[in-house]
């Protein structure tokens, strides 16, 4: 039989339940305003969910399945790569930034915290995991350093390679990762430079993501 | 008026609502001992939270701001890098230890596991990411290898790079990534070694973060 809306004091047990359908939550209010609501949604194949406001299935932020997945549909998270090929943008030592010449492609951006141009903005202080990637065309032997990085409004994190014996096509690939700490409001973008030669060296895009930048608030 | 408490049969709703002011929550205890506490946070722009103990405000877990903005202030987290270049470090095979000579900087370390000898402790039995990054310095055209590897007490994360061809300026960076299953106990910390020469091959330090370990609990 179901149990609805009980509290047994014998267990410790509190129980919501609404029978044979509907949904099961706890509604947290302030002076009468609904804030945030915590059960579960009958409607979506009986996930566990907290929402903000008062309805489960809209605004959701954090969803359990019933097979014990789950998803932060409002967690910031991005990608978003260059989609056609940047030429002449570095190869002197110019910083190309990516997503400064051709606006990058945003494949998702979750919160909407990333721009086109390329440079996330950290919606709250937290520590964020970042990942770029960048192909780079063009190259010679003459090229003797070729880094990528990215920086953010604390630090800039950097992986430096020297490309001169290992471009037989003229093609390399450099990435990087990192854990970063951002406070609210701080930024972060991709750069590369490549170095000794003349201005002749592009930043390769296509749908591919061969050239991208993405991360998410880790916790 | 504001609904305080009120249990509607009709809908299955729990409704908890202070009124004007105070917080919105649910009490966990265990024989008069307060666990986790679940609700919403009235000093704190009305975000709901997950705390430890009998205050939300105190030993929060996991955080939802009104914009459905999730973040795990406790969530095992960390990263430090080398402040400063060590010289001499490898080149003869030796096994370079990050954090082993000079102690890194911790840029953050939420929950304490990580010290400035580069050793990460895994708090709890988990799935954790972790990166690691090597710039190296002072490499010659007989350094035929140089390897960086993350190493847990499981298991040995390994990047090779032949670098006798790569090296015109003497620097190289070598990056590594990977998802780490870890026992609580478990250790990790991130090493290097050149090979080729004799014992004049630097670890390269500074606050770009050219030389790090970062790492957090994933699931």
């Amino acid at each position: 039989m179901a149990q609805v809306n009980s509290i047994n004091n014998a267990t410790s047990q509190l129980t919501i339940d609404p029978g044979a359908s509907g949904n099961s939550f706890v509604q947290y209010n302030v002076n009468a305003s609904s804030k945030f609501i915590m059960g579960i949604d009958d409607s979506a194949s009986d996930a566990f969910k907290v929402s903000v406001g008062s309805a489960l299935g809209t605004t959701d932020s954090f969803i359990i399945t019933s097979a014990g997945y789950n998803t932060m549909p409002l967690c910031p998270a991005f990608l978003g790569y260059l989609p056609s090929t940047d030429t002449n943008v570095t190869g002197d030592a110019t910083v190309y930034t990516l997503g400064g010449t051709t606006a990058l492609t945003k494949a998702f951006d979750l919160g909407t915290n990333f721009t086109t141009a390329g440079v996330f903005t950290a919606p709250i202080t937290a520590r964020y995991h970042f990942t770029a990637m960048v192909e780079a065309n063009n190259m010679t032997s003459s090229n003797n350093l070729y880094y990528i990085q990215i920086v953010t409004t604390n630090r800039t994190y950097q992986i430096n390679i020297d490309p001169a014996s290992i471009i037989g096509s003229g093609i390399l690939s450099n990435k990087v990762a990192t854990v970063a700490d951002m406070t609210s409001g701080d930024t972060a973008k991709v750069q590369i430079s490549v170095a000794n030669t003349t201005k002749v060296v592009g930043c390769v895009g296509g749908s591919n993501g061969n050239s991208s930048f993405s991360g998410f608030l880790a916790c | 008026m504001a609904q305080i408490n009120s249990i509607n049969n009709a809908t299955s709703k729990l409704t908890i609502d202070p009124g004007a002011s105070g917080n919105s929550f649910v009490q966990f205890n265990v024989n008069a001992s307060s666990k986790f506490i679940v609700g919403i946070d009235d000093s704190a722009s009305d975000v709901f939270k997950i705390s430890q103990g009998s205050a939300l405000g105190t030993n929060d877990t996991f955080i939802m701001n009104t914009s459905g903005v999730p973040r795990m202030p406790l969530q095992a987290a960390f990263l430090g890098y080398l402040p400063s270049t060590d010289t001499n470090a490898t080149g003869d095979t030796t096994q370079y230890t990050l954090g082993g000579t000079t102690a890194l900087t911790k840029v953050f370390d939420q929950g304490t596991n990580f010290t400035t000898a580069g050793v990460f402790t895994a708090p709890v039995t988990g799935r954790y990411h972790l990166s690691g990054m090597i710039y190296l310095g002072a490499l010659t055209s007989s350094n035929n290898l140089a390897t960086i590897d993350i190493v847990t007490t499981a298991t040995i994360y390994d990047i090779n790079f032949n670098c006798s061809s790569v090296i015109s300026s003497g620097k190289l960076s070598i990056g590594i990534n990977t998802m780490a299953s870890m026992t609580a106990g478990d250790t990790a910390f991130v090493r290097t070694r050149a090979e080729g020469t004799s014992k004049v091959v630097s670890v390269l330090g500074g606050a770009n973060a050219n030389s790090s370990f970062s790492g957090y609990l994933v699931c």
